[in-house]
């Protein structure tokens, strides 16, 4: 069934649709209204959930960690400073191998104060050992909410979704909500094989010496280059109940272009948009939109590089002292498969700032003119 | 009891950081420095109950709804509850904790329902019907029907005197009506005084005396104190110039007392004088209260004031009678001294002082006199008042002395109904260990009082009673729902009231129910106190040091 919904009232729908059972959550903006909705419907019966009320987010996370030790379903949704609150509990979470799912609307960190987007709050945390995933669309993040539940189950590792804030979390879009059974057959009960028991008392997490503490790093390293396999596995099967199809990343007129983007989140539509009317006049760009940061999609990425063709990184998130995160990520990955690729990175959109087709045109054209900088950010929009 | 597991390869590892074994061989307790308790603290209510009533407890009853067993344990101490409910000062309310919070519990209110349900309901309390002991007391008022009732239920047999037609003495001969609703007290009075043999209009040193009570095992003497105390001035004997518990007494008997158009001052300040003037102003009459102090040192009750004072009676104070004379035209014309307050008096209120040259008159057609009350003598002769306040025995038989017991006013207890029921229930609990040859011992009393600080506000809701029929300013009476409403409002102050909340928060699943309450299980309580933290009612503390 279609219906018309906001970025987070589809989150509270695909959190009613993988059964959770214990959910904790603060408000804060531009999350509220998921937790408010999450509320209301665990209030009212419709969801057979325990809502905890806490006064914190690292309450929230904390209680969840509790939680979902004991072997139940657990979310919880944040923004910015409610996520960097939680920072310890993330490694404690992906650390005691919970699989934790939690939705981060994108908004950037204060100060100065602000409510507005960028991704700087989820890229952030990035090495606490979560993968994280990127939504471009409201159907994209009911679907990914789903998917995540099973991945971050079979492998053991907590799982964020991340959306723009108001660019997404707030715009209503038609959205095909799958029946319940049909999502009860794709994503079945959890069940887990280590979980609290009063009747059998064992210790979880406690204090490990160096001699074995380097295992349990390297078990959860070895989880996440499993991971790909299981997330490619995983959507293979919900395409098979539900008819959409995900991959780590989506290249968009890729295959001959000789100026490829790359962006993720809803900069990535402002780009698709643009490049498609471009294409009409004959212009050769791509568009490779990055759903992942954790793990990050290297063989996607290796997948769709043709020689010659001129990479830009748009990243609406800033790590200060180097540049944008995603762009860093690529370079990483293309050193690592020992790609000689020039990276042209982009920051832009920071604090809500929006992206429009006409930056999106200016980074092709300064690619193609060749006025791009290598080596230093290109600023986009910046009031010089 | 331990042994180590040795991994040699990650492999072999559980794929996160828990333990292979079952920890429970892992006593946990042995960390513990601080142990969890009952600190065995009570309830403000029960503590300043004069008549010793549970009241935390019934109201826990009341919470569930369970109106009959809260009558059970609130007759288990106070046989007069109806009554009670509606005459005693309520201490209870004074001092509850909920005062801080929002509004004081209306304990006095919830007390009435329960008795007025007793009556309603025709509770009858069980008593044992073998009799091989026999006790006479002396005396139908609170502290006679109290100490009666309970030997009758402790299976002795009791008979009853008093030189009145009917028990109660001064709830039925001294408060009115307006006050006690007599058919509320006959109700309560004949479920009292079941199975108890009573013995009218016999007053003791007149109809009979304490010859005639040698066949008793014991006796119990509660002849109370109504005899007014004399002004002792000038013109007192005059004609118009009356007793006010006298006054009262006339009333109460049914007799028709017309006070239309007359013009009466009451002298005293006490909860006597109250009655006495509000009785007066219903009869008709025009009514001035006197008194020698300011209303700070009244000694009625401050509700017995505020009543006093919403009446449209005329209030006095510091102002003293000097002499009364008979005017011309008849009427009493009382010299009165314009008082001020001095140095502080033995009982620490301020001794009133004349101003010299002030005198004034104040013109009646009767003066009461209501400035206290003392125990009449003549009905127990040979008892005597030592200098010192305590009772003489001496010059009493020693046949009879050594089964004599006293209780009520004519000890120097606080004359107050609940005081009295007190008075007479411990009587009963000594007669019957002195009937059985054994010592009587003092029923240990929790002493320490759960102050609002020891209450955890954050588990309870601010509820605001102005417009409940639990509001003090609300007329009538409460009924059941409402009573359990109220009750509802009991923050169970130091008194656990099983509310799960030690057993939900204990991190270490360490504590345990157990029938009425819980317990630490020692072998697992680490001793991090959340427990107590997190009791709303302040019941749970922590005790230093490693309690086994």
């Amino acid at each position: 069934m279609k219906r018309v919904m906001s970025g987070n009232e589809t989150v509270s729908q695909a959190v009613k649709l993988s059964r959770v059972q214990v959910i904790s959550a603060y408000p804060i903006t531009p999350q509220t209204t998921i937790s408010e909705k999450l509320s209301e419907i665990c209030g009212s019966g419709e969801l057979d959930a325990k809502f905890v009320k806490v006064e914190s987010e690292h309450s929230a996370m904390a209680t969840l960690i509790g939680a979902s030790s004991t072997g139940v379903r657990t979310f919880t949704a944040t923004s910015a400073q409610g996520l960097a609150l939680m920072h310890e509990l993330l490694f404690w979470a992906s650390g005691a191998r919970l699989p934790i799912v939690m939705v981060d609307v994108n908004r950037a960190m204060a100060a100065p104060w602000t409510i507005w987007c960028d991704q700087t709050d989820s890229v952030a945390q990035r090495d606490t050992g979560w993968m994280q995933f990127y939504c471009w669309s409201n159907q994209e993040i009911l679907d990914s909410v789903i998917c995540s539940f099973k991945i971050a189950e079979e492998l053991l590792i907590p799982c964020m979704v991340c959306f723009d804030g108001f660019f997404i979390s707030h715009t209503h879009e038609a959205v095909d909500v799958p029946n319940q059974e049909t999502v009860d057959a794709f994503l079945p009960p959890r069940r887990a094989e280590y979980k609290l028991d009063t009747s059998d008392p064992h210790t979880f997490s406690g204090g490990t010496m160096p001699n074995m503490f380097m295992e349990f790093r390297y078990k959860l390293q070895a989880a996440f280059e499993r991971a790909q396999g299981v997330i490619d596995e995983t959507y293979k099967l919900f395409e098979q109940s539900f008819g959409r199809s995900y991959r780590a990343a989506e290249a968009y007129f890729a295959d001959d272009a000789e100026i490829l983007l790359l962006a993720s989140g809803s900069a990535a539509s402002t780009v698709y948009h643009t490049i498609r009317q471009m294409r009409e006049s004959g212009r050769k760009v791509g568009l490779l939109r990055l759903r992942q940061l954790r793990p990050f999609p290297t063989d996607t990425l290796m997948n769709h590089l043709r020689d010659g063709v001129a990479l830009a990184v748009l990243d609406r998130n800033l790590s200060p002292g180097t540049g944008g995160v995603f762009a860093q990520e690529v370079r990483a990955a293309l050193n690592r498969c020992g790609a000689d690729y020039r990276v042209h990175e982009f920051v832009a959109g920071l604090g809500g700032r929006d992206i429009t087709s006409r930056d999106v045109e200016s980074i092709v054209d300064s690619l193609k003119n060749k006025t791009a900088a290598v080596g230093t950010i290109n600023w986009l929009g910046l009031h010089r | 009891m331990s042994k180590f597991i040795v991994f040699n390869s990650h492999t072999e590892m559980p794929e996160l950081p828990v333990s292979r074994a079952n920890m429970a061989w892992n006593k946990t307790g042995s960390w513990r420095s601080s142990t969890p308790g009952h600190r065995g603290k009570t309830a403000p209510c029960n503590f300043n109950c004069p008549a010793g009533e549970d009241i935390r407890g019934y109201l826990a009853l009341m919470k569930k709804g369970n109106v009959a067993e809260a009558f059970e344990l609130l007759t288990a101490m106070n046989p007069l509850p109806a009554v009670c409910g509606r005459v005693c000062y309520h201490p209870c309310q004074a001092e509850c904790n909920r005062h801080r919070f929002d509004t004081e519990l209306q304990v006095r209110s919830v007390e009435q329902l329960i008795g007025d349900w007793g009556i309603q309901n025709k509770r009858r309390l069980s008593f044992p019907t073998a009799q091989s002991k026999k006790v006479a007391v002396v005396g139908a008022g609170p502290a006679g029907l109290a100490a009666a009732h309970f030997l009758r239920r402790k299976g002795v047999a009791v008979v009853m005197y008093d030189e009145n037609q009917y028990p109660g003495g001064i709830l039925h001969y001294g408060i009115p009506a307006y006050r006690l609703d007599k058919e509320v007290l006959q109700a309560e009075l004949a479920r009292v005084i079941d199975g108890i043999e009573y013995k009218a209009n016999m007053r003791l040193g007149s109809d009979f005396d304490f010859g005639a009570l040698d066949e008793f095992d014991a006796l119990f003497i509660a002849t109370g104190a109504h005899l007014s105390k004399q002004m002792r001035i000038n013109g007192e004997e005059l004609p118009g110039v009356e007793s006010g518990l006298d006054f009262l007494k006339r009333i109460n008997s049914g007799q028709k007392v017309d006070m239309g158009d007359k013009k009466v001052l009451v002298i005293g300040g006490g909860n006597t004088a109250c009655d006495v003037a509000r009785s007066a102003y219903r009869l008709g009459a025009s009514v001035t209260v006197a008194y020698r102090r300011t209303e700070n040192e009244m000694p009625a009750f401050a509700e017995e004031v505020a009543q006093l004072k919403a009446e449209p009676i005329d209030l006095e104070l510091l102002v003293a009678p000097a002499r009364i004379e008979r005017d011309g035209d008849g009427r009493l014309n009382v010299t009165c001294h314009r008082m001020e307050l001095g140095e502080p008096d033995v009982d620490g209120r301020r001794r009133p002082v004349v101003i010299d040259g002030a005198d004034f008159s104040l013109t009646a057609d009767v003066v009461f006199a209501a400035i206290g009350e003392d125990p009449d003598m003549s009905l127990t002769p040979g008892l005597a008042y030592a200098s010192d306040g305590t009772v003489d025995f001496s010059q009493i038989e020693p046949r009879i002395r050594d089964k004599l017991f006293l209780g009520g006013d004519i000890l120097p207890n606080p004359r107050t109904v609940p005081h009295a029921v007190a008075s007479g229930r411990t009587a009963a609990e000594q007669i019957v260990a002195f009937l059985r040859g054994e010592p009587y011992t003092v029923p240990e009393k929790l002493t320490v009082v759960a102050g609002p600080d020891d209450v955890n506000f954050n588990y309870f809701t601010r509820i605001n009673i102005a417009k409940s029929a639990a509001s003090p300013a609300a007329t009538g009476t409460l009924n059941q729902a409402a009573a359990i409403e109220e009750a509802n409002r009991c923050l169970s102050c130091g008194v656990c009231f099983e509310c799960d909340n030690c057993y939900n928060f204990c991190p270490d699943l360490a504590v345990v129910r157990t029938p009425g309450g819980y317990k630490a299980n020692l072998d697992y309580c680490k001793g991090c106190g959340i427990c107590a933290r997190e009791c709303p009612s302040g019941s749970l503390g922590m005790q230093g040091g490693k309690v086994a």
